[in-house]
């Protein structure tokens, strides 16, 4: 089931830095939505506050209608039971800049533990998905290679089958391609198109603008902690209306 | 580097050299310091025969006699749940002190501080006595309330279990810097990402933290343990038959101390050998992911 995820005024500081200013913005069910800008703009903060990895300081992301990390209680929002956090988690895939891949795990592995260990999958049912996950992003041929014998290229499309392993709503994609070897972005890109053509929704923090003008439903362009503009790829990154966004379109392209 | 003059590139033939091994330079220093070693050597293993005073039979009757055997079962018992105490406490500590509670972090440091900081000599003796200062130990409500339960200390605290809880809780101590220092170096993300799918703390602890923690955490540890089985010797100040004070027994009646210290200190090498074995097994066991892809596909 595709979600939508709902930004209500987020607010987020570090000590006395406001690193995100009041956003507001909407993700549709299978929407894939790309967010563009600076270095410390904010773009990651808000994708690492959907999870509730950052915690916001004030406003709410809404995820299928419910919060991650809070509960209403009243007229105020109070930190939602740990268990119960970890519970809404699941629903939302993540993929890191970094990959991130259990180093001690094969990469078959890496995309069983979820499903068997927080699903209760049966171990046998677990491996076969974890298996066709894994011919999904073309590496069946490499399920019982440790992370530290790939490619980061593979790498990432590993963790991407691990993320889907958990069948989640929607997946988080943190500049996913930005520790790659340019000839080894390709590979992760198609696996994400791929991922966008069968109808899951998608926030990606990327530099990739050739991936977010074929693929994105909707670009956004942050700067200073705030969506400085937003609309189709085309508008965006074509026909840009701010001054900002064309200073930074003008350097990265 | 020689620079060979045209002339004599003409004479030398490089080429037909390159079939021949080339000779290695002789180093007389090294040989000097072989002869010498070789030399102590000698001289060692001629007293080791020669002097009377080792006495071999001795150490021969007496390295399978039954009290013996029966201390060293003791040491090894000591050992085990002492590093097994010093293990899970160490590992309970070092999560305590990367709390970020101030209270936890600092009631973790403080049993750091204080059992790093005072002699297990001391530990133990307490531990031996703690009659004297808790003549009774039960279960009751706190602060002066009813007991609900209680036995007399002496007979609840064994000489056994005094030395164990002297030996595991110093033990911890140690054990949970190292612990910490295992934990602190699995790179943060590994953690991200499994509280990103949804696992709890404890969960990301168990199955993604300390595994790969454990390459860090376990050569100290091997090391804890080699010393943690000379270190129970130490339990002959409150009269524990380990293998050193059944030694000792014996050597109070016969005499003969040397055989009989011979005797503990084989033991005591080979318990520490098989400790060297397991810890190399343990260590290529946690490094799996360390083995190189050709070797892998090779199998």
């Amino acid at each position: 089931m595709a979600a939508t995820v709902e930004f209500l005024n987020v607010h987020k500081s570090f000590g006395h830095v406001e690193v995100l200013k009041g956003v507001d913005f909407v993700v549709e069910p299978s929407q894939v939505v790309c967010v563009i800008g600076p270095s410390g703009s904010g773009k990651s903060t808000l994708l690492r506050c959907v999870n509730h990895l950052e915690v916001t300081t004030s406003g709410a992301i809404l995820v299928n209608g419910a919060m991650v990390g809070y509960d209403v209680r009243g007229d105020r929002l109070v930190e939602a039971p740990e268990a119960e956090i970890d519970r809404r988690r699941a629903k939302i895939g993540m993929v890191f800049q970094s990959f991130n891949l259990f180093g001690h795990m094969t990469a078959l592995e890496n995309v069983m533990v979820g499903p068997v260990k927080l699903l209760k999958t049966p171990k046998a049912e677990a491996e076969k998905q974890a298996r066709e996950l894994l011919a999904r992003v073309g590496l069946a041929d490499r399920a019982d290679n440790y992370p530290s014998q790939l490619s980061g290229g593979q790498q990432q499309r590993v963790a991407i089958a691990r993320a889907l392993s958990m069948k989640p709503d929607v997946m988080l994609f943190d500049e996913p391609t930005s520790a790659l070897d340019p000839e080894l972005v390709g590979e992760v890109l198609d696996v994400m198109k791929q991922l966008a053509a069968d109808g899951m929704t998608m926030i990606v923090v990327t530099h990739e603008m050739g991936f977010a003008r074929e693929v994105a439903d909707v670009v956004v362009f942050m700067d200073g902690g705030v969506i400085v503009e937003q609309g189709s790829p085309d508008d965006v990154l074509l026909r840009p209306q701010h001054e900002r966004t064309r200073s930074f379109l003008a350097k990265v392209f | 580097m020689t620079t060979l003059s045209p002339a004599e590139h003409e004479r030398i033939d490089l080429v037909a050299m390159s079939g021949k091994p080339v000779l290695r330079r002789r180093r007389p220093g090294q040989l000097a310091v072989v002869a010498l070693l070789l030399l102590a050597l000698a001289w060692a293993l001629g007293t080791l025969i020669t002097n009377e005073g080792f006495d071999w039979p001795v150490v021969g009757r007496y390295l399978f006699d039954t009290r013996i055997l029966a201390g060293l079962l003791v040491t090894i018992q000591l050992t085990v749940i002492a590093e097994v105490i010093g293990v899970v406490g160490g590992l309970l500590l070092a999560v305590m002190r990367m709390s970020d509670s101030r209270v936890i972090s600092g009631v973790a440091g403080g049993y750091i501080w204080f059992f790093r900081g005072t002699p297990l000599l001391v530990q133990l003796l307490f531990w031996g006595f703690a009659a004297a200062i808790f003549p009774e130990v039960g279960f009751g409500v706190p602060f002066g309330g009813p007991m609900f339960v209680s036995w007399d200390t002496n007979q609840v605290i064994s000489l056994m279990t005094a030395a164990i809880l002297g030996l595991g809780l110093n033990e911890a101590a140690y054990t949970a810097e190292v612990v910490r220092a295992g934990l602190l170096s699995v790179p943060k993300g590994q953690t991200e990402a499994s509280r990103a799918m949804g696992f709890s703390g404890l969960a990301t602890l168990r199955h993604v933290v300390v595994p790969q923690a454990m390459k860090v955490i376990i050569p100290p540890i091997g090391n804890n343990v080699n010393a943690m089985l000379k270190t129970t010797s130490l339990v002959v100040v409150i009269g524990v038959g380990d293998v050193l004070y059944n030694a000792q027994q014996i050597y109070a009646k016969n005499l003969e101390q040397i055989p009989l210290l011979i005797v503990a200190s084989i033991w005591y090498l080979v318990l520490t050998t098989l400790v060297g074995l397991g810890q190399s097994r343990l260590e290529r066991r946690f490094s799996r992911d360390a083995v190189p892809l050709t070797v892998r596909e090779g199998r």
